[in-house]
C-alpha cells in the first residue's frame, strides 16, 4: 500500500479521481452485496437465533432470551470444551512437531522435488473427510491388515478392534491437518534468508543450534498461528470423532450437529456456535499477545 | 558419495511422513480391486468388477454428476467474486476492498460446523431449502478465502511499472488489464479455479446441512453407505476422488509456478 | 606461513566452472579486495573461505594448517553478509553476543565485550534496540560488530556496502579501513566497485571468468593491467588494435608507436591500452614520435577536468585534460595526440 500505487491510480485530476470512484463502485457492487448477504447476514441470524425462544418441532420464535446461554455453564458443556480442546492441542503439539522440521527440509530441497511434495500434500489435504475417514476404518477394522499384524506379534487380542478410542480420532486427526499445516509453514519458511543460517554457522553455531536459537526463535508466531489453526480445525471436525470415536471422544462439533439436526434444537446449537467462535476470537487473541511479545518492535 | 547420516535421518523422516500420508489412499486403492465383496486387504484377487457396477449404477453417477456441477459452479463464483476485489485493492488500494478481502479472510476463523449451521440456518429463514444453488453459494463464501489469497499472491507478482508504462503508450484501463494484467493472472485465476473445485468436491458437512436430504453429493452418498456398512463400490468414488485430487493439482503444477503460488517468493533455481 | 593460503581453488557446478584453480597468499593483517564483474567467482571463492561452501579441488590452509575440510562452524571466520543477516528476533547486543554465547562465555563478559564492539563501531549504548529500529548505516555497524565479536582470524565481507547510498557508502569505507589497520586483522572483502577497492585495499584481486586475472597493490594493478580484461574493466582505458613490429615498436593503423616493452613476436596482432589521462593533445603538431592525428568528435567539461574524444583512422580515442591545461578545441577541429612512450602498454589478445 505504497503511495507511489495511489499516484498512478489517480491522475491528480479530479475527473480521474470521479472515474476512478465509477470504477471502483462498478467493480465492488457485486462481491460486497454477495459477502454481505452470505457471509454478515448469517453471522447475524445466528446470535440472534441463539438469543431466540424455542418453539416445538425444532421451530423457534424471534425473542431475547438467555435460555440456552445457561446450558453453557453446565459441566457437561465444559466437558465437551475441555474434551475438544485437549484433543486440540495434543493434536497441534504432534503436527506442529512433524511438519515444522518436514516443511523445513521441504523448502531446502530442488524444484522437482519441492513441486512433487507440494502436489502430494495439496492432494491429500484435499480429499474429503468422510473418504479419510473411510479409509482409516478399512484400515483399522478388524480384518485389516493393520489388526492382522498385530495380532500375529500379540499385541491386539483376537477379535478386537483398533476402534473407536482416542488414539484413533487424534491419529486420523493428525492425518487431516499434518499436509494444512506443512503447507502453512512452507511460506515463512521458504523465504526465510539462507544467510540467516550462515550466519550463525560462521559464528561457530552447530546444525542443531542454528536451528533451536535462529529458525525457530523466528518462527515464533508462525508456530503459535499453526497451533490455532490446528485449533480451529479440531473443533470444527465433525466426522471424524462420529466415526472413529465413542460419545466420550465426541467434539463440540457432533453437540451441535446434534442439536440442530437431531433434537431440532437450533436456538442451542446456535448458542454453543457463538461460544466456539467467541473461544476462537479469545484464542486469536492470545496468539497475538503471545508472538508479539519480545518480539520485533519494542 | 557416501551420505552422512544427518541426509539420512532427514530421508527417513520425510519418508516415514510420505508414508503415514500414503497409506490409508494405497490400502482403499487396493481394496477398490479386491474381487471378493469382502473388505479384505491385501486383496486376493485382482478384479475391475467394483469399477463396472460403479459406473453402471444410476444412484453413484448421479451423484458424481450433482457434485462435479456444484464445484464447477461454485469455483466460478468464488472466484468471481475474489477477482474484482483483489484487483481493486492491487490497482486502487481501495478500503473497500480490503474489508472484503478481510471478511473473506476472517471465515478462515470460523470452524467448519459453525460455518456449516450458519448458512443452514440462512436458508432456513429464506425458505428456500433444499436446493443445489445453497450449496453451490455456501462452498463459494466458505471458499473464499482461497482465491482471494491465490490472486493477491498473482497480482503482486505484477509490477506496477509495467502498467504504468502502457499508460504511457496510450492503454486505458481496460487496455491495460486485458494486455498486461489478464495474461500474467490467467495461470493463477485457473489455480483458484481448480482449487476450490477440488475442496468444493471433497465437501461434506456443509452441503449436509444446507440441502443435504435432497441433494445428495458424492461424498454425503459415501458417508450413507458407510453407515449401513461396507460397500466395495465406495471404494471406487474414494478412488475416483484421488484421481481427481492428484491430477488436478498435478496439472496445476504444470501451467503455474507451483512454489511461488503457495507463497514461495524467494527465487528457486531448478 | 603466517596468513591465508588458497591452493588451486576449484568449484564446479555441473560443468560449470565458478571458481578455476585460483591460488593465492594472503599475508597475516592484509587487506584483500577481490574484485570483478557479477558472476565472476569472487563471492564463490568468499564462501569457500568461510566454509559455507565446499570446493570441488584444491585447498585451503590457515597459518599453514589445512582447513579445507572444515565446516564454516569450526572455522568461525567472521563474515558480514550482503544482506547483513541480522537476526531479527534478537537486539542488537544479543546479535553481538551470538557467538559468545555460542562458546559459553559468561553474561558479565559478554556485557564487556559488546560495550567494547559497540564502542568500536561508534554505536555506543545501543545493545538493547531492536534491528528494525536502526538505520541501514547502523545495520551495517553492528553486523560488523557481531562479526567481529569472536575475534575471527580472517575477516570476511560480502559487498556489504552495496545497498547504502554513496556518502554514507564512503564514510563506511574509511571506517573499515581504519578499524581494520587498528585491530591488524587479515580482511577479505567482495566487491563490484573499484573504487571501495581503490580506497580500502593493501592488494586488490582481480577475478574474471572464475580465475584471477591479475593481483597486486592497486596502483599496479591501475598502472600496468597485464591483460585486456583487466585493463577494460578498471578504469577507463583506449584499447587499440595494433601490429607489433619489434621488441620496441607497433604498429597502429599506418603509423608506427614506440613503447616499454612489445610482446609477441614481429606480425602479431596486440592490443595497445593507455589510459585517458595520459594522452597529451595539442593543436599542432610537434613533429616527435608517437603523434597520431585525428578529428575532435566530443567535449565534455565536467568541472573538474575536461573529457574529450578524437577520431583517430576510425577509431575514438579517449582523452582527459586539466582545465589549465585545456586547449580550448571544440568538436570538428583537427588536433594532435601524443601517446608518451612510457604509458603505452601492449598487452597480448
Amino acid at each position: 500500500m505504497t503511495a507511489a500505487g495511489v499516484s498512478i491510480a489517480s491522475t491528480a485530476s479530479g475527473h480521474g479521481r470521479m472515474r476512478d470512484r465509477w470504477v471502483l463502485a462498478g467493480l465492488l457492487t457485486g462481491p460486497g452485496l454477495y459477502i454481505a448477504i452470505m457471509a454478515i447476514v448469517p453471522a447475524f441470524l445466528m446470535v440472534q437465533l441463539s438469543l431466540a425462544h424455542r418453539e416445538v418441532g425444532g421451530l423457534w420464535s424471534p425473542g431475547f432470551e438467555l435460555t440456552q446461554y445457561r446450558q453453557l455453564a453446565t459441566p457437561l458443556f465444559a466437558r465437551i470444551m475441555g474434551f475438544s480442546l485437549l484433543l486440540a492441542l495434543t493434536g497441534a503439539a504432534i503436527c506442529v512437531s512433524l511438519a515444522f522440521p518436514a516443511a523445513y527440509f521441504i523448502t531446502r530441497m530442488r524444484r522437482r522435488a519441492q513441486v512433487a511434495w507440494l502436489v502430494f500434500l495439496l492432494g491429500s489435504l484435499s480429499l474429503s473427510e468422510v473418504l479419510i475417514v473411510f479409509a482409516f476404518q478399512v484400515l483399522l477394522s478388524t480384518s485389516g491388515t493393520l489388526a492382522s499384524a498385530l495380532n500375529a506379534v500379540g499385541l491386539l487380542a483376537p477379535g478386537a478392534s483398533l476402534y473407536p478410542n482416542f488414539p484413533a480420532v487424534l491419529t486420523c486427526l493428525v492425518y487431516l491437518l499434518l499436509p494444512y499445516v506443512i503447507l502453512f509453514f512452507y511460506p515463512a519458511l521458504s523465504q526465510l534468508d539462507p544467510e540467516m543460517e550462515q550466519a550463525a554457522a560462521t559464528m561457530g553455531a552447530s546444525r542443531v543450534s542454528t536451528f533451536v536459537k535462529v529458525v525457530l526463535p523466528m518462527m515464533r508466531g508462525q508456530i503459535l498461528t499453526g497451533v490455532l489453526l490446528v485449533v480451529i480445525f479440531t473443533f470444527g471436525a465433525y466426522l471424524t470423532p462420529l466415526v472413529l470415536g465413542r460419545p466420550p471422544q465426541w467434539t463440540i462439533a457432533i453437540h451441535i450437529n446434534n442439536a440442530a439436526m437431531g433434537a431440532g434444537n437450533l436456538p442451542l446449537a446456535a448458542a454453543y456456535a457463538v461460544a466456539v467462535v467467541a473461544f476462537m476470537v479469545a484464542l486469536l487473541a492470545l496468539t497475538r499477545i503471545l508472538s508479539q511479545r519480545k518480539a520485533v518492535e519494542a | 558419495m557416501t551420505l552422512s547420516p544427518r541426509v539420512l535421518l532427514r530421508r527417513g523422516f520425510l519418508a516415514l511422513i510420505a508414508l503415514f500420508l500414503a497409506a490409508p489412499l494405497i490400502v482403499v486403492i487396493s481394496v477398490s480391486f479386491n474381487a471378493t465383496r469382502r473388505m479384505s486387504f491385501p486383496p486376493t484377487e485382482f478384479s475391475l468388477r467394483w469399477y463396472r457396477t460403479f459406473f453402471s449404477d444410476y444412484g453413484w453417477m448421479a451423484s458424481l454428476e450433482r457434485s462435479l456441477t456444484i464445484a464447477g459452479l461454485a469455483a466460478l463464483v468464488s472466484v468471481a467474486v475474489a477477482l474484482p476485489i483483489t484487483y481493486a485493492l492491487w490497482r486502487y488500494q481501495a478500503k473497500a476492498a480490503a474489508v472484503l478481502a478481510g471478511v473473506g479472510g476472517a471465515l478462515f476463523l470460523i470452524p467448519g460446523v459453525v460455518a456449516a449451521l450458519m448458512l443452514s440456518a440462512f436458508w432456513g429463514v429464506t425458505g428456500h431449502v433444499g436446493r443445489l444453488e445453497n450449496v453451490v453459494l455456501s462452498h463459494a463464501i466458505v471458499l473464499l478465502g482461497i482465491p482471494l489469497s491465490l490472486l493477491m499472491v498473482g497480482f503482486r507478482t505484477i509490477d506496477q511499472a509495467q502498467v504504468e508504462a502502457a499508460y504511457t503508450m496510450g492503454a486505458r484501463d481496460s487496455d491495460a488489464f486485458r494486455m498486461v494484467v489478464r495474461p500474467a493472472m490467467t495461470p493463477y485465476i485457473l489455480c483458484a479455479f481448480v482449487f476450490v473445485f477440488v475442496l468444493s468436491i471433497n465437501e461434506y458437512l456443509i452441503a449436509y446441512m444446507v440441502a443435504g436430504f435432497t441433494v445428495q453429493t458424492l461424498p454425503i452418498r459415501i458417508f450413507a453407505n458407510m453407515r449401513q456398512g461396507y460397500e466395495p463400490t465406495m471404494c471406487v468414488a474414494a478412488v475416483i476422488f484421488m484421481v481427481m485430487g492428484f491430477s488436478a493439482f498435478a496439472l496445476m503444477s504444470k501451467v503455474a509456478d507451483l512454489p511461488r503460488l503457495m507463497g514461495r517468493t524467494r527465487p528457486l533455481e531448478d | 606461513m603466517f596468513g591465508l593460503e588458497l591452493r588451486d581453488l576449484t568449484k564446479a557446478y555441473g560443468d560449470q566452472l565458478a571458481a578455476d584453480q585460483v591460488s593465492l597468499s594472503i599475508p597475516h593483517g592484509a587487506f584483500v579486495c577481490f574484485l570483478g564483474p557479477s558472476g565472476c567467482g569472487k563471492t564463490t571463492v568468499l564462501r569457500m573461505i568461510a566454509g559455507l561452501e565446499t570446493p570441488t579441488s584444491g585447498s585451503i590452509l590457515l597459518n599453514g594448517k589445512e582447513i579445507t575440510d572444515q565446516p564454516a562452524n569450526a572455522r568461525r571466520f567472521g563474515m558480514v553478509f550482503q544482506s547483513l543477516a541480522l537476526f531479527p528476533h534478537l537486539s542488537v547486543g544479543e546479535n553481538i553476543a551470538f557467538a559468545l554465547r555460542l562458546r559459553g562465555e559468561d553474561p558479565r563478559r559478554r556485557k564487556e565485550r559488546v560495550d567494547e564492539l559497540l564502542e568500536l563501531v561508534r554505536l555506543p549504548g545501543l545493545q538493547s534496540r531492536a534491528i528494525s529500529q536502526l538505520s541501514g548505516g547502523q545495520r551495517q555497524r553492528v553486523a560488523i560488530a557481531r562479526a567481529l565479536a569472536q575475534e575471527p582470524p580472517v575477516f570476511l565481507l560480502d559487498e556489504p556496502f552495496s545497498a547504502l547510498d554513496a556518502k554514507l557508502r564512503e564514510e563506511m569505507q574509511n571506517e573499515l579501513r581504519t578499524l581494520q589497520q587498528r585491530l591488524k586483522i587479515t580482511t577479505i572483502l567482495v566487491t563490484h566497485d573499484q573504487r571501495e577497492a581503490m580506497t580500502m585495499a593493501d592488494t586488490i584481486v582481480v577475478m574474471g571468468e572464475g580465475q584471477i586475472q591479475q593481483h597486486g597493490p592497486p596502483v599496479d594493478i591501475y598502472r600496468r593491467p597485464v591483460n585486456r580484461f583487466v585493463a577494460d574493466f578498471i578504469g577507463a582505458s583506449n584499447l587499440l588494435a595494433v601490429e607489433v613490429l619489434d621488441g620496441h615498436t607497433v604498429r597502429y593503423g599506418a603509423i608506427p608507436l614506440r613503447v616499454a616493452a612489445a610482446c609477441g613476436p614481429g606480425g602479431a596482432a596486440a592490443t595497445l591500452a593507455i589510459r585517458p589521462e595520459d594522452i597529451i593533445l595539442s593543436r599542432t603538431a610537434g613533429g616527435g614520435a608517437n603523434e597520431v592525428a585525428g578529428v575532435i568528435s566530443l567535449v565534455r567539461d565536467m568541472g573538474a577536468y575536461v573529457e574529450y574524444r578524437i577520431d583517430c583512422q576510425g577509431q575514438d580515442i579517449l582523452g582527459v585534460s586539466t582545465p589549465r591545461d585545456w586547449i580550448g578545441a571544440a568538436v570538428g577541429e583537427i588536433a594532435h595526440i601524443r601517446l608518451p612512450v612510457e604509458s603505452c602498454q601492449v598487452l597480448g589478445r
